[in-house]
């Protein structure tokens, strides 16, 4: 009997093991097509002070840069009028509407015809944020097959105007991604976007 | 004549009780109680998560309860542990001890087979690996993804802004920590280390703002933080699990604190010493030795229903500077060098969208045991009763001469 309640114990006790509180990595993989999956099939190229963030419903990409993180820097799709949606970031910064895409900067974004919306002021972000004073935009909105794409520059004026080269070269920086398509499918996509695979 | 239980030695007794019915109707007992708890518990806590509380080589003992936590039934042994019992049983019992010769070899080759079918299943217990590749149409995957493990990885980018080889924390790892537990990891790869703390099995990840609510005062991280949510037990893939990590230079100073969720896609990243790294939180990534080209994905649904009756991938499979042409449909797999493909699912596309079928991946080197096991078996008993019907009917025969009878007195047609 004895010899029986010292063996259950032993195989009970063998189960109740302390987890480790440090462990040293060595294990590593090959890379795989999963390493070159980018939102959009496209891979972007921050710079190197730029941090990026979780993505949301509305950021598919999200990054933060310049002093304690102040700057934002969001791409993302949205609905509806491009005009409309410039207007909604000029009245964030309290600034007049324009009357129409006359009135906006011009520039390009993946391979397509962009437009460029500038502000400063106060920054009044909505949905209960309180306002932010002393606040600087750069944005870029470009209509897409099905949406619009934009890329958006947020937050203390002297930030955003230091962290500004780095946006636009960051804008050229977008290279569409091939390397999961079959081949027959890349003429496809290239055709679409107008970009030849490198 | 047979010896007595108590004339026996030490060894023969050992030997008698091990070899013996006595412990085949146990274990044939506890793994009915087993697969029965273990049906209705999968009703509350999910069907992966039973099987693995039931029959994984890791649970020595099993705790059956309900839905609510109570415990309905005193410990149990764990299954694979009842069935390795069972095996050896039947090795000495239904092979060692069993009588040897010609008349027997039918019956010995049957039980062998067997115990190679639960060999067979003790070898996929430990061995098998799993998981899915989902791949869209016009598209092309060499890993799939094992959907109950998640780890973490740690990557540097190249100066090209690609990725390089990640350093891998494995699901193990982070799970043992528990809610309250911290993990402290060093790297071959990396002069920086990475403490884990506030691991949650399932979680969601949220975004702070004045409207959210953080009911137990969740910390926040550039903006979000890891809300518990109850487990999903009907699709236990949804269950995402979260982490807070803080990476520190070799002196333990915080270089940044971030927030991992395994939902998220895309890594987040850190710049340290000029250099940028990506930490994801991920389905363990599971490369395969070959490409598979999805070049067409169909399928029909049962009428009025969203319901697939069948469908079908036409696939090419890539294995260097061979191509091989693949149509996986429903039960009719496709295997290459141990790795077995199978048709798991597939999404009709939305207009404007891409269709894509989803592939259950499996490495199993037992695979096809359990198939050899059931042909020997069926060719040891057919072995075994045709010997048994050739020696009824040779023996019906010569007991039909030999039991003629021999008159002892003359016939009364004889002539005198």
């Amino acid at each position: 009997m004895q010899i029986v309640f010292i063996v259950t114990a032993a195989i009970l006790l063998t189960g109740c093991r302390k987890p480790a509180s440090s462990i040293h990595v060595t294990e590593t993989r090959r890379l795989t097509l999963h390493d070159k999956v980018y939102p959009g099939d496209y891979k972007d190229a921050p710079p190197i002070g730029w941090r990026r963030l979780p993505g949301t419903q509305f950021r598919l990409i999200n990054y933060v840069a310049g002093e304690n993180d102040s700057v934002e820097i969001v791409v993302g799709e949205t609905q509806g009028d491009l005009l409309a949606n410039a207007n909604r970031w000029l009245g964030q910064f309290g600034l007049s509407p324009v009357e129409s895409l006359e009135f906006l900067g011009r520039t390009e974004m993946l391979g397509k015809n962009a437009y460029l919306v500038e502000g400063d002021g106060t920054y009044s972000p909505g949905m209960g944020s309180p306002p932010k004073e002393d606040y600087a935009m750069t944005g870029v909105i470009r209509e897409s097959s099905f949406n619009l794409i934009t890329l958006k520059m947020i937050g203390p004026a002297e930030e955003v105007k230091k962290q500004r080269d780095a946006f636009f070269e960051y804008m050229r920086s977008f290279e569409a991604i091939y390397d999961h398509k079959i081949d027959s499918s890349v003429e496809e996509a290239e055709m679409e976007t107008g970009e030849e695979r490198k | 004549m047979a010896k007595k239980f108590k004339e026996m030695s030490l060894g023969q007794r050992i030997f008698r009780i091990a070899a013996g019915f006595e412990i085949a109707v146990v274990c044939l007992s506890l793994l009915f109680l087993l697969t029965f708890f273990g049906t209705i518990e999968q009703r509350w806590f999910g069907l992966w998560t039973t099987i693995h509380k039931y029959f994984d080589y890791n649970s020595v003992f099993v705790l059956p309860t309900r839905g609510d936590g109570k415990v309905i039934f005193p410990p149990l042994p764990g299954a694979y542990w009842v069935i390795v019992v069972l095996s050896l049983n039947m090795f000495l019992g239904g092979i060692v001890r069993a009588r040897k010769g010609w008349r027997k070899a039918g019956v010995l080759v049957s039980h062998f087979a067997i115990l190679f079918m639960l060999v067979a299943g003790a070898v996929s217990s430990v061995y098998k690996e799993e998981g899915n590749m989902r791949v869209l149409q016009g598209e092309k995957s060499d890993y799939a993804q094992k959907l109950f493990k998640h780890d973490i990885e740690v990557f540097a980018f190249d100066e090209e802004g690609d990725r390089e080889e990640p350093a891998i924390i494995r699901s193990k790892s982070i799970k043992a920590l528990g809610k309250k537990g911290e993990l402290e990891v060093s790297f071959e790869k990396f002069d920086f280390k990475l403490e884990i703390d506030r691991y949650l099995p399932y979680s969601e990840l949220a975004l702070d703002s004045l409207a959210t609510q953080r009911p137990n005062n969740e910390e926040v991280v550039d903006g979000f933080f890891l809300v518990k949510v109850e487990k999903d037990t009907k699709t236990e893939e949804r269950n995402m699990p979260g982490c807070y990590v803080s990476i520190k230079d070799e002196n333990d100073v915080l270089i940044q604190r971030l927030v991992l969720w395994a939902g998220n896609p895309y890594p987040v990243t850190f710049n340290y010493e000029g250099k940028r790294y990506g930490v994801t939180y991920l389905m363990e990534i599971w490369p395969m030795p070959f490409e598979v080209e999805l070049h067409k994905t169909f399928g029909e649904n049962h009428p009025g229903t969203e319901i697939p009756s069948w469908f079908q991938s036409n696939i090419v499979k890539v294995d260097g500077s061979n191509r091989a042409d693949y149509e996986i449909v429903m039960n009719e797999p496709a295997r290459h060098g141990g790795y077995t493909l199978y048709q798991a699912g597939f999404t009709r596309a939305a207009e404007g969208e891409t269709p894509s079928s989803t592939f259950a991946v499996v490495n199993n080197p037992s695979d096809k045991w359990p198939e050899y096991a059931l042909w020997a078996s069926a060719a040891g008993l057919l072995f075994h009763f045709m010997a048994m019907l050739v020696r009824f009917i040779g023996g019906s025969s010569k007991k039909g001469r030999s039991q003629a009878p021999v008159p002892d007195k003359p016939s009364i047609y004889q002539k005198s």
